[in-house]
């Protein structure tokens, strides 16, 4: 496995810190999220939500990705689905994850704030298979549990930036 | 009560609703709108209670659809509910004339706190 810099591993630490802020408020998982370890790459079967951060300093993608059933549990906890709501449609699922990228992005920025001021945050974009780093970027995934739920932990970053 | 919810998600439009529920708005009229330009015309054809809007949003943002309704004299009770709540954001929205802003994640119990105090 590729060591990635400090400044990659500050940005993952962050995520995870946000991540379980995250579960526990807006996901109901009241053991928040639990690193389990690092991975080289993601699975093309997981699908992700992924959201720019961007600052004078910083050019990044962060992302939480997971296997399709995983994913609907997760916009479904959000979206605190009920047993006889209808299935999620691939629209609203997408809407779903991605506003978890968004609330994700945003409890970063807070977690991030003392270091890192003035970032501004893009809009979610769901993508299914992995992403890949080009030779200018640092690319992180740590695999976490989010209560019974496996789910994959992304940061891309500009190396250069 | 008239609640007017404006934000481009539609999972999120939903979250707000059912959390709205959560903390004892039940009862209210909950109407929604896609972005800030549909939001004022909302506002002027439904005259809502209370606007929850989000920030970012195509065509018209929150914060220029709060300015838009204060520009015309509109004093619509307003708050906003975002992924983000930096200091300069919160500044902007009370200057501009918004009661609370309430970041995500948020809990009914933000909700009871807020709009109740709206009411």
């Amino acid at each position: 496995m590729t060591a990635v810099s400090s400044r990659c591993q500050d940005w993952t630490d962050g995520l995870v810190q946000a991540t379980s802020d995250v579960a526990k408020q807006a996901l109901s998982i009241p053991t928040g999220c639990q690193t389990v370890g690092e991975c080289e790459k993601l699975s093309l079967q997981t699908s992700g939500a992924y959201l720019a951060l961007i600052s004078p300093e910083v050019q990044m993608q962060i992302g939480i990705a997971a296997g399709r059933q995983d994913c609907k549990r997760l916009a479904g906890a959000l979206m605190m689905m009920e047993p006889d709501d209808p299935e999620l449609t691939d629209s609203v699922l997408a809407d779903g994850f991605g506003e978890i990228v968004n609330i994700l992005g945003g409890a970063l920025k807070t977690v991030m704030d003392s270091k890192h001021r003035g970032l501004t945050l893009g809009l979610p974009t769901m993508i299914h298979g992995h992403i890949t780093a080009n030779e200018r970027q640092e690319l992180q995934v740590t695999h976490v549990k989010l209560g019974e739920i496996d789910a994959y932990l992304i940061v891309l970053i500009n190396k250069t930036s | 009560m008239k609640i007017l919810i404006v934000d481009d998600s539609k999972a999120m439009r939903m979250i707000v609703k059912r959390t709205l529920k959560q903390a004892g708005f039940g009862e209210a009229t909950m109407s929604e709108a896609t972005n800030g330009k549909e939001g004022l015309e909302a506002v002027k054809a439904d005259k809502p209670d209370i606007v929850l809007c989000d920030w970012n949003m195509p065509e018209m943002t929150g914060i220029e659809l709060l300015r838009a309704l204060r520009a015309e004299g509109n004093e619509v009770k307003f708050g906003f509910v975002t992924s983000e709540g930096t200091t300069e954001m919160r500044q902007q929205a009370q200057e501009s004339g918004a009661l609370f802003l309430i970041s995500k994640p948020f809990t009914a119990a933000d909700f009871t706190e807020h709009v109740g105090a709206a009411k």
